[in-house]
């Protein structure tokens, strides 16, 4: 099997042994999920001048992975808690950054881990690629009502992260179903127009209709409203021009040194990894916060069990 | 101009861009998942495009696009919506209706915010107030949580209110005078006399975090006309708004038969003004001592031991004129379990004005005598006679004259945190270094150690 070696003596590998052997690096540091997507289906829909090949033009292969969220006691907390350790992405860090030098290392095709980050020629908004649509193709998660956010049907609420490289791994599928909504949210619909999710959103963003058959027809998501509580892309020139508006010394005050200044410069010097999504909307979410392995106590019962029969 | 975009332009574009944008997503059905490239091309605008896809939709240049969005962005955006999380978690969830934006809660008017720039308290005093627990973060409020809310609150030849109905009142009266506009620090003047009426309104302006001005019916027109002029009040409650009422008079009646809204309880803060306590000036100028949670609820407590009012009792104030003292005492039958009555056939306790500044409470078997200004509440007490008036706790006093006779000056928790009143009245009302002068010529009868016992003759002795 040809491979582009970019140095020294690569193994030509048989692409589904080494997709296993790539699967099983990730697992082990960490990641929940791995999946494949094809890079020329994820090229297809990703929206022009934000595909794979931007960064990789000679991309074959979408590596994602997903890292599990927060623990059972975090789901728990206090909103400010939530909002400060809720997130775990450095774990993805570890994992896909990994595995890019690993592929490299080890099987010779260059890779590139996929920056998470905003395109920065629009500003705070636009993402530079869409890690989502990584995740969805490769089947490792399907869109939710709540925003879109991907949930898993085993892990829930999942964090990820992508690897491109030019090695032609097999892809996988999307998911055959999307957990979302779950039965119980289906019920709450019909009852009140509203799934958890869309009723406890705490700037009222999330709205959408269900059919008949339970599945999603319309999921309506005012993005701005999230980025407003979550991201506050805009709040510190707002705060300084506020500070230069007013005429009022303790307004200006209050502007700049006040409790919310406060904590908005704290997190954005420290680094606190506090602005993602405020969780609410996914504190509510059955399948984020119940699936059998999102919660690590009933995952360890549900293994012994297993092992148990396995033995008998 | 940048990138040659005008306001005009923005004007003409920032809908169209925000709402082509990603900030507001729709998607139909799960396009993506089933790999069904047409649907999602087909409800790709709905989705969210981003900008080079937007400039090539409207024909404007991508740096335009992105300006313009960014720029319709910051317009939207509303800073401290963090907030909304503060209380949840731990079970809590968020509802909208339980909201409220601390800025919204603590939004005053032009006047609320020139009332509270005649307060000014010497930070001396409020430290030794709170060391010494004279104040507290105890508010009128707190007086409905009763024991027994069936028990009898008010007591008037038309009706009894109990506890519980007291404080529904209240609180219908609230909602009807938020409904009116009524806001924190905003004043509500009461032309009430002492009865169901006046007391309600006075529970219920706090509620609001509104400022209470009560006026005596017996008041002039002319004087209720200055007060409420110079008090800047928002509203005047009274019990006809017909014939010939002050501006700004609203009914009580109508006020108190508003439905409370499923909204967050309107706040209490004790440090925050509660009470004007209108009168003239020696200058012939109207005046008004700013009292708070904390004054009124500290002259309360200094006073309360004294009366010896049970559960059960009736403490009769029609005699007194309506104003800070017969609030005070008011409140001590509402601390006590007691009822305020206006009926004296079966009051338990009377409280009678003996002279210019001088109550006398009696009960069965006590009376007691209490001295105070309508700007300091009762600083002095006596179970004697004038001769023998003595501090009460917290409350320091000074003679400022010849020897042993002189203005008495006073310093206490119950002492007006500030007055409204014209610039002259206000730095004649303060020594330089704190003390409230009375205006009051005393001597002093005598002194054992550190208690002083004054001689107060009044206007009529
Ligand atoms: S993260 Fe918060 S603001 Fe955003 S959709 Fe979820 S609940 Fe709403
Ligand atoms: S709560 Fe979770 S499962 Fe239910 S509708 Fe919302 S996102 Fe879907």
């Amino acid at each position: 099997m040809a491979a582009k070696v970019i140095s020294g003596e690569a193994n030509i590998p048989d692409f589904d042994e080494a997709k296993a052997a790539l699967k099983d690096y990730a697992l082990k540091r960490g990641a929940a999920v791995f999946g494949i997507a094809d890079s020329a289906v994820v090229e297809k829909f990703a929206p022009a001048g934000h595909g794979p090949s931007e960064l990789l033009p000679k991309v074959a292969s979408v590596i994602t992975i997903g890292v599990t969220g927060p623990t059972q006691g975090t789901w728990r907390a206090p909103a400010k808690v939530m909002t400060s350790v809720g997130a775990n992405v450095g774990r993805i860090y570890r994992v896909a950054v990994g595995l890019s030098f690993h592929i490299e290392s080890h099987y010779g095709y260059r890779s590139i881990y996929c920056p998470p980050h905003v395109d920065p020629e629009f500003g705070a908004r636009l993402p530079m690629q869409s890690l989502k649509l990584h995740a969805e193709l490769a089947g490792i998660g399907a869109r939710s009502l709540a925003g879109d956010i991907l949930l898993h049907p085993e892990f829930g609420m999942l964090y990820y992260g992508s690897v491109y490289t030019e090695m032609p791994l097999p892809a996988d599928e999307p998911m055959a179903d999307n957990p979302c909504p779950a039965p119980s949210c289906v019920k709450l619909y019909k009852e009140s127009d509203q799934t958890p999710c869309q009723k406890y959103c705490p700037v009222q963003c999330l709205s959408g209709e269900l059919d008949d058959g339970g599945t999603v027809a319309k999921m309506n998501f005012d993005m701005y409203r999230c980025a407003e509580l979550c991201q506050q892309y805009e709040n510190m020139p707002t705060i300084m021009e506020r500070a230069f508006e007013t005429d009022d010394q303790l307004t200006r005050e209050e502007t700049l040194y006040g409790a919310e200044a406060q904590s908005f410069f704290y997190k954005a010097t420290a680094g606190v990894d506090t602005n993602a999504q405020c969780f609410e909307c996914m504190r509510v979410c059955p399948i984020a916060t119940q699936s059998e392995s999102v919660d690590p106590i009933r995952r360890a019962a549900a293994a012994r069990a297993a092992a148990g029969k396995g033995e008998a | 101009m940048p990138y040659g975009v005008s306001e005009q332009m923005i004007d003409t574009y920032s809908e169209l861009i925000f709402d082509l944008s990603l900030n507001k997503q729709t998607r139909r059905g799960d396009p993506i998942r089933n790999l069904d490239h047409e649907a999602w091309l087909a409800q790709r605008e709905a989705t969210g495009l981003n900008d080079p896809e937007i400039a090539a939709k409207t024909g404007l240049a991508v740096e335009q696009v992105t300006f313009i969005r960014n720029i319709t962005e910051r317009r939207l955006f509303r800073l401290n919506q963090y907030r909304k999380l503060y209380r949840l978690g731990g079970g809590l969830r968020y509802r909208e209706d339980r909201y409220q934006d601390p800025e919204e809660k603590f939004d005053l008017s032009d006047k609320a915010v020139a009332l509270r720039l005649a307060m000014h308290i010497m930070p001396s005093q409020v430290k030794k107030f709170i060391a010494e627990g004279l104040w507290s973060d105890e508010v009128l409020g707190d007086l409905l949580t009763v024991k027994n809310p069936d028990d009898p609150a008010i007591i008037s030849a038309a009706e009894t209110v109990t506890y519980a109905q007291l404080s529904q009142r209240a609180e219908q009266m609230a909602a009807g005078l938020k409904d009116h506009g009524v806001g924190r620090g905003d004043v509500v003047a009461a032309l009430l006399p002492m009865g169901p009426e006046l007391l309600i309104s006075y529970f219920a302006v706090a509620q609001l975090g509104a400022v209470f001005l009560p006026l005596d019916p017996s008041l002039s027109g002319f004087e209720i006309a200055e007060y409420v002029r110079h008090c800047c009040s928002h509203s005047v409650v009274c019990e006809n708004t017909t014939g010939d009422v002050p501006i700004g008079a609203v009914s009580y009646r109508d006020l108190v038969a508003t439905d409370v809204p499923d909204q967050p309880g309107f706040i209490q803060v004790a440090a925050d003004p509660l009470l004007l306590t209108a009168s003239m000036a020696k200058n012939e100028q109207s005046k008004a001592g700013i009292l708070t949670h904390q004054n009124m609820l500290s002259a309360m407590r200094n006073v309360l031991p004294l009366l010896k009012l049970a559960p059960g009792a009736q403490i009769d104030l029609s005699a007194l004129p309506v104003g800070g003292m017969s609030l005070v005492l008011a409140q001590c039958a509402f601390a006590a379990g007691a009822a305020v009555t206006t009926e004296p056939a079966n009051a338990t306790h009377t409280a009678t004005p003996t002279d210019e500044d001088w109550i006398e409470i009696s009960g069965a078997d006590h009376k007691v005598l209490l001295w105070g200004q309508s700007d300091t509440l009762a600083v002095l007490t006596t179970e004697q006679d004038h001769s023998s008036a003595a501090a009460l706790p917290g409350v320091e006093t000074r003679v400022l004259g010849d020897g042993e006779a002189g203005e008495l000056q006073v310093r206490g928790p119950s002492v007006t945190a500030g007055l409204l009143a014209n610039s002259k009245a206000t730095a004649a009302a303060w020594t330089a270094d704190g003390w409230y002068r009375t205006g009051t010529e005393v001597t002093i009868a005598n002194q054992s150690g550190d208690k002083i016992c004054y001689s107060i003759k009044g206007a009529n002795q």
